[in-house]
């Protein structure tokens, strides 16, 4: 995975054209939602290396949001899948930067192709690189925010 | 699908479809790039299969072969040696099962120190845990604060 600092801007930065704000904070959840997934799965139930995997696929990606927007109160439920999803999604894309010598830790395709997808851009050693990038963007998306006036204390 | 009739059982639902899918793909994973006790194991099951090995050590090395080691696996590869003996490498390579040995497609070497890895962690867990306490001051600790600022619309 890129650090989730990359992560969280990959949805933040779309995320700036979403007004509610409980909306926005499920959408930068969702984007997190894949390694959070695939690390309990690793870290805390002991999974094969393979199990997680499935959650970084897009049919992963939406049956986590569903299990996740299960918990989030009903009149908010139905947008916040949404969200979730799209944030899973974000993270995949994210995901697929990485380059892994062909081999690609995202398999979108999953159950239908098990195969890896990666466009192989960044060395996976060398995501730390990212950092201050991200941070740019995030100064350029707080910076547009107010002064579109649209952050609310 | 989103209401809240039956919770519990769509909560069980999409948990039990979530196990089945990872079952699935670890089953169809050790299909795609097994693991190297498993070729080892099996050499002629697995000839001509191309493994990624994410992380070996370099134990050996001559001009066109090098020995690896990753967890209690060692095993011969043909090619260019990417590095020292003693380094840290990530190779792609094709599986042999008649000597057993690989033969390499790409090989580089991994940084000595996992000091950027490291670094990458701590970040991560940061953000993680400044989104999880911004969620908190916003959803948990104040909700009735957002919603008069929401019916106020500042």
């Amino acid at each position: 995975m890129p650090d989730l600092f990359t992560h969280y801007i990959a949805a933040r930065v779309p995320g700036t054209i979403v007004k509610d704000r409980r909306l926005l904070v499920l959408l930068i959840l969702g984007t997190f939602l894949p390694d959070i997934a695939a690390k309990g799965m690793w870290w805390v139930l002991r999974c094969g290396d393979y199990f997680a995997v499935a959650t970084h696929s897009v049919a992963g990606v939406v049956l986590v949001s569903y299990l996740a927007c299960l918990f989030v109160a009903e009149p908010l439920r139905r947008n916040g899948f949404f969200m979730l999803t799209a944030g899973g999604l974000i993270h995949i894309v994210v995901d697929m930067v990485k380059d892994n010598m062909g081999m690609g830790v995202v398999r979108p395709f999953l159950p239908f192709s098990p195969r890896g997808v990666e466009l192989g851009w960044i060395d996976p050693e060398n995501v730390i690189l990212m950092v201050p990038i991200d941070a740019a963007l995030l100064a350029a998306v707080l910076l547009l925010e107010r002064r579109l006036g649209r952050v609310r204390q | 699908m989103f209401g809240n009739k039956g919770y519990g059982w769509k909560l069980l639902a999409g948990l039990a479809v979530v196990a089945l899918l990872g079952v699935y793909a670890s089953k169809q994973g050790d299909e795609i790039n097994p693991s190297l006790w498993r070729v080892l194991a099996e050499p002629r099951r697995w000839d001509g299969t191309t493994v990624w090995i994410p992380e070996a050590w370099l134990v050996s090395a001559g001009a066109q072969e090098y020995e690896i080691v990753r967890a209690e696996s060692r095993l011969r590869v043909k090619g260019p040696p990417p590095g020292p003996v003693g380094s840290r490498i990530t190779l792609r390579a094709v599986f042999r099962g008649d000597a057993p040995r690989l033969e390499a497609l790409e090989a580089r070497v991994l940084p000595w120190s996992n000091r950027r890895r490291r670094a990458m962690e701590i970040v991560s867990v940061l953000v993680l845990l400044g989104v999880t306490l911004n969620l908190l001051r916003h959803f948990a600790f104040r909700p009735q604060a957002l919603h008069v600022a929401e019916r106020i619309g500042t």
